[in-house]
């Protein structure tokens, strides 16, 4: 039942986008509608749209996984998100509207007046939007797989035909009516399950999940092993398995697990009975609820310096996202740039209520998620575990319907920017027919790697792409705009060091690897060391090429600042 | 795109106005920093904080989870705000104030 439920949903979200897009598309004809929508969009529609494009696999399946997993360390993500607006507000939406500018690279371009920076910025566009690319694909296949068991690809075409179809077509005229819409059926698809299962959870009696226990199974459960992996149980735990344990093959016998480290093979079912603790997955960290719920509960190895380094990757990151600062110039002025900017927060806010909810929910209804390692599961997984029957079903298909409009509008958004970006680059091969070769590029590379990089928390991916641009362009915006004696060969420097490192650390954490220790904390989360470094490469290259700060510096900043009536444009 | 460096726009007013903008977003800026430097220690120094229960819920938890989120809020509403009084009051040519 709940199969066809989520295949309900996907319908039903595919076909809601379809209408959309086509009612939105059909009216772009020129390279500005394809590009910002000639510029035509409202500060409550765009920061619909804003927000719907940020809440991606990331923040719809991630956040969850990760409060259950690590706990209260990971409350923070939400909180640096928003704060990330509330500095892209302030420094960088109605400025970065005057420049007047299609996308990133061409702010960079006019204002550095350098087409090697403009490259250089493109190389910066392409990474992150390719990083951030690789989460959404890789939630897709996780959604089906395991609402219907569909194969893993399967999630992955269905994200890439969508993308492909409506970008293509209609560019940011068709996206902008999908993506506002989605914000909302997003929110309603995670707010009225959790409604629900909140009542289900003071029925029940209400187990407190911040309890001083290790997570035990609340009723029998089975557990299925798709690929072999080493389990960690917290203490002796009784239970039935067919398939393989430590190397001996099991067929259906009940045997208890001592304390310590399993190794369980690839197809293996187990049966826990009611009240067994549960065993947890070799990178999972077991932690009492009372650690758990508690900041720096030493969930992870070298919590502080994790946290604050995601904390900053997160909230500089999110000011230098090419597909977020494109909708800004979907604005009509600066002034309803920055109002747009001002509701994003408002809107993430209502959101960012409901996966710590999940999170917490999960620890006492679907523990075996920690022992699978499954985390991006969780939101999809508790309307059944705790609602039986029709309702469970329905609940499921809503929830289904949510995670399918995260994937879709945060990719078609990045597929947009990347596009948009390098058919700008090469302009003078014709607009539209340009813009539709980006989009084919702009899917093609991360379809390319993903059979690849193996199974990864779509909310550590994420990071990744915060943290390349946290290092890369947020400096360039953040300087570009406040600070006249920048110069062409100091942001080139700045973007080359701090966006080649950041790059440089996430392809090795995502293929080499597994590391512990500093060397795991850095590669991991590599802003706090990069991102300063960056900034100060920028200056001082500057101030080395003092002369070479261009001569209408001063004209181009008077245009970012002054209010539109003001100067004569 | 075009036009803007024949006749740009009075350069001193521009830059009086870059001065206060740039004021109003670092204050906005360090309002923002001093939550999340202060948020931790203040959790981490009072562990009664941890031990509470509130409805069921820990205290820390919902702070985490609810309480910040509006603070965030409420700064962006007051920088908006303040964005905006400083573009009004830069004299138009107009009216010679």
């Amino acid at each position: 039942m709940a199969v066809a439920a989520a295949l309900v949903a996907l319908a039903a979200v595919l076909g809601m986008t379809a209408v959309l897009g086509l009612y939105g598309g059909r009216a772009a004809r020129t390279t500005s509608d394809f590009l910002v929508a000639s510029r035509g969009v409202g500060p409550w529609w765009n920061a619909s749209a804003i927000s719907s494009e940020y809440l991606s696999a990331a923040a719809y399946l991630g956040t969850a996984g990760l409060v259950l997993a690590y706990g209260a360390d990971m409350l923070w993500l939400p909180i640096g998100a928003t704060a990330g607006y509330i500095l892209l507000l302030a420094f960088v939406t109605a400025p970065l509207r005057r420049s007047g500018a299609y996308t990133i690279a061409d702010f960079a371009e006019w204002r550095l007046g350098s087409r090697t920076v403009r490259r250089i910025v493109t190389c910066c566009v392409c990474f992150i939007g390719w990083f951030y690319l690789l989460p959404q694909f890789q939630g897709a296949g996780v959604t089906l797989r395991v609402l219907t068991g569909a194969p893993v690809w399967a999630g992955w075409a269905v994200v890439v035909a969508v993308a492909l179809v409506l970008v293509a077509s209609g560019g940011m005229r068709s996206i902008t009516a999908v993506q506002a819409v989605q914000f909302w059926v997003k929110l309603v698809a995670v707010a009225v399950p959790a409604v629900a299962l909140l009542a289900m959870w003071r029925l029940d009696g209400g187990d407190d999940p911040a309890a001083r226990s290790v997570p035990h199974f609340g009723h029998a459960t089975r557990v299925h092993v798709r690929t072999a992996l080493t389990v960690t149980a917290p203490a002796d735990t009784p239970v039935t398995v067919r398939g393989t344990v430590d190397g001996v093959h099991r067929s259906g016998e009940p045997l208890t697990l001592r304390k310590g480290s399993h190794r369980i093979g690839a197809d293996t079912n187990l049966a826990f009975p009611s009240g067994a603790t549960v065993p947890h997955h070799g990178r999972l960290p077991v932690q009492k609820g009372d650690a758990w719920a508690r900041p720096f509960g030493l969930g992870q190895e070298h919590a502080l310096y994790g946290t604050y380094s995601t904390l900053l990757a997160v909230m500089l990151g999110t000011m230098g996202l090419p597909h977020i600062l494109m909708r800004f110039y979907t604005n009509t002025s600066g002034r309803s740039a920055r109002r747009t900017a001002a509701l994003v927060p408002g809107l993430l806010a209502l959101f960012y209520v409901f996966p710590a909810l999940y999170g917490t929910l999960g620890r006492l209804y679907a523990p075996e998620l920690l022992t699978t390692g499954d985390l991006d599961a969780t939101i999809l997984l508790l309307p059944q575990r705790m609602v039986p029957g029709l309702p469970g079903a329905l609940l499921t298909g809503l929830v289904a319907a949510g995670a399918f409009a995260a994937f879709i509008s945060t990719s078609c958004g990045i597929v947009v920017a990347i596009a948009g970006t390098v058919s700008q680059s090469v302009r003078r091969y014709g607009g539209i027919a340009a813009f539709r070769a980006g989009v084919v590029f702009a899917l093609a590379a991360p379809l390319a790697v993903l059979p690849k990089i193996g199974a990864q928390d779509a909310a550590n991916l994420v990071t990744t792409a915060l943290c390349v641009s946290a290092c890369s362009l947020c400096p360039l915006l953040v300087l570009g705009i406040w600070w006249r004696g920048l110069t062409a060969p100091g942001a080139g420097a700045g973007l080359l060091v701090g966006g080649g490192l950041a790059v440089a650390a996430g392809v090795v954490r995502l293929f080499y690897g597994p590391w512990s220790g500093w060397p795991a904390a850095l590669l991991a989360h590599p802003a706090l060391v990069i991102a300063p470094a960056s900034f100060a490469v920028m200056v001082a290259a500057s101030l080395l090429t003092r002369r070479r700060v261009p001569r209408r510096a001063d004209r181009a900043m008077a245009w970012l600042h002054l209010p539109e009536d003001l100067d004569n444009r | 795109m075009g036009g803007r460096d024949e006749d740009g726009p009075d350069l001193v007013q521009a830059r009086a106005l870059i001065r206060v903008q740039l004021r109003i977003a670092l204050a906005t800026a360090a309002a923002v920093l001093a939550v999340l430097a202060g948020l931790p220690p203040l959790l981490g120094l009072v562990p009664a904080l941890g031990r509470a229960r509130l409805y069921g819920v820990p205290p820390v938890w919902a702070a985490l989870a609810l309480g910040v989120q509006p603070l965030w809020v409420a700064i962006s509403v007051r920088h908006l705000r303040r964005a905006e009084r400083a573009e009004r009051d830069v004299p138009r040519p107009a009216d010679p104030s």
